[in-house]
Formats: structure tokens, C-alpha cells, sequence
């Protein structure tokens, strides 16, 4: 398992390296947003949902 | 822009096939959930194809039963069941997403209807307000419902791809998995965006996010079958 493991490994790059966890951050702070507007529409901030 | 859910049904369509061919094959109930899931998708959308071609009762409360409340919730559900093996806690959830499924179906068919100032030029998420009125509990399950899923799938996604990135492993899975978080994030965006007034785009924003979770699930299923569970990840 650990030997299939190590066989699949990637070699790191520009763009795994630095570009992945940013992408990664990103897509975390929409669903907060998305979230963020949820809940103001639950509030009631908006008509309805 | 009406041509846009006759494109999003044939992706979602083909990409539950797909997926639930892959259960076919190699078993797992989080694959099931997810055909499931994109069946329900599938139906929202092709919803949007007859509501721009008629009016219908049944077709509008569908759309919303599967499109607003359900696809989401179900396509998380699969992804809970990937993600917490251990126990039987995902199997728990789906049965209380089973109850509140069916709870959600008897409100939404004995919810009333005005058809009457319905327009089929227009799309459907533009009036549905306007025809269609949703107690108290259908709105609070809506956004339940959506937050749940929206969390379990994207969040899921984001989760799968991290441990791939951290351990080196699997490129293409994690790779993926990005694709699968950004193409969830589209309709559920979308639907944020028509919350807020302030835009309509969610037939724009279904189809980009089936286009982009089907090509996320290509990618993440292309190598040869993981030896470890875990790695399973899409």
C-alpha cells in the first residue's frame, strides 16, 4: 500500500507548490462568502431564500 | 439564454451515467449517492427545459423539490459516506436526509401555486417568488439543506485535494478534487447571487458546474484503481 503509495507520488512544481494551496485558500474564503449570504438571508437582510 | 438547461441536462445526465456505471464496477455507496444526487440535478434542470416551453404545476415544484432543496444535500451526502467510514454515522445522516427528503416532497406538492403571471420567456429562477409560495418551513429547509450540502461537497472536495497536495500523491486527484469544489461552488454562487437580487445566473452558473465536476471526475477516476481506500478519493 505504501509502495503504491510512493509509485504515484508527483514531483513538485511552480504550480503545486505555490499555486495550488493559494487556489485552495481561495476557494475556501467563496464558501464563506456563500455562506455569509446564506445567512444574511436568513436574517432576512434579503426577501427571501 | 434558455438553451443553456437543455445543455446542463445532457451533461448532468451523461455524468450520472458515468458515475453510477462506476459504482456498477467497483461498489460504494458514496458513488450510488452521488448518481443519485446528479439525477436529481438532472431532473432540476430538465425542469427548466419544460417551464420554458410550458407552464406546469408538477414541473415547477420539481424544479424546486430537486433543483432548490435536494441536489446539493444528496451530492454531499455521497460525499460524507467517502469521507466518514468509520462507524455508521453516514449512514445515520442519510437516513435522516431520507426523512427530511420526504418531509420536504409533502410540503412543496401541497404548497399553493399562481400561474397565472407565469411567463415561459422568462426564466424560471427569475419568477418563481412571484408564483410560487414557500411557508416558513420550506425556506428554512431550503437554506438547511443548502448549507449542508454546499459544506459536505465543497468543503469535502477542498478537504480531498489538500491531502493529496500535502502527501504528493495522485495529481490528477487532487487536481480533480479543485475542479469538483469550483464547479459545486457554481450554482451554489449562483443561487447566493439570485438570493441577494442582485444577479440571475444560475442557469449559466448549473451548467458551468456540471461541465466542471463531470471533467473534475474524469480527471480524479483516470488512473489506474487505488489500492487504498482513502486515496479514493472522487
Amino acid at each position: 500500500m505504501a509502495a503504491a503509495s510512493r509509485s504515484k507520488r508527483f514531483k513538485p512544481n511552480l504550480v503545486t507548490e505555490k499555486i495550488v494551496p493559494v487556489v485552495l485558500v481561495l476557494l475556501l474564503l467563496i464558501l464563506l462568502a456563500v455562506f455569509v449570504v446564506i445567512g444574511l438571508s436568513l436574517a432576512g437582510v434579503f426577501s427571501a431564500a | 439564454m434558455n438553451f443553456l438547461p437543455y445543455l446542463s441536462t445532457i451533461v448532468t445526465f451523461a455524468f450520472a451515467v458515468a458515475v453510477y456505471n462506476r459504482y456498477r464496477r467497483r461498489g460504494g455507496i458514496h458513488l450510488l449517492l452521488w448518481a443519485f444526487g446528479l439525477l436529481l440535478y438532472g431532473i432540476g434542470t430538465l425542469c427548466e427545459v419544460i417551464l420554458g416551453l410550458s407552464f406546469s404545476v408538477f414541473a415547477l415544484k420539481m424544479w424546486y423539490l430537486t433543483g432548490a432543496m435536494l441536489t446539493a444535500a444528496w451530492l454531499g451526502m455521497g460525499t460524507v459516506h467517502l469521507l466518514i467510514r468509520k462507524g455508521n454515522t453516514a449512514m445515520v445522516l442519510t437516513w435522516v436526509l431520507a426523512g427530511i427528503s420526504v418531509l420536504a416532497f409533502i410540503l412543496v406538492m401541497m404548497a399553493p401555486v399562481t400561474s397565472t403571471a407565469y411567463d415561459v420567456t422568462r426564466p424560471v429562477s427569475e419568477q418563481y417568488k412571484e408564483i410560487f409560495t414557500r411557508n416558513g418551513l420550506i425556506i428554512l429547509l431550503t437554506i438547511l439543506l443548502n448549507i449542508y450540502g454546499t459544506l459536505t461537497l465543497v468543503g469535502g472536495a477542498i478537504y480531498s485535494a489538500y491531502l493529496f497536495w500535502r502527501k504528493k500523491i495522485l495529481v490528477n486527484r487532487m487536481f480533480g478534487n479543485i475542479l469538483i469544489a469550483v464547479g459545486a461552488l457554481s450554482p451554489a454562487m449562483g443561487g447566493s447571487l439570485l438570493r441577494a437580487g442582485l444577479t440571475d445566473m444560475l442557469y449559466l452558473s448549473e451548467l458551468i458546474g456540471a461541465i466542471l465536476m463531470f471533467v473534475g471526475f474524469l480527471m480524479a477516476t483516470s488512473s489506474a484503481p487505488a489500492t487504498n481506500p482513502a486515496e479514493a478519493s472522487s
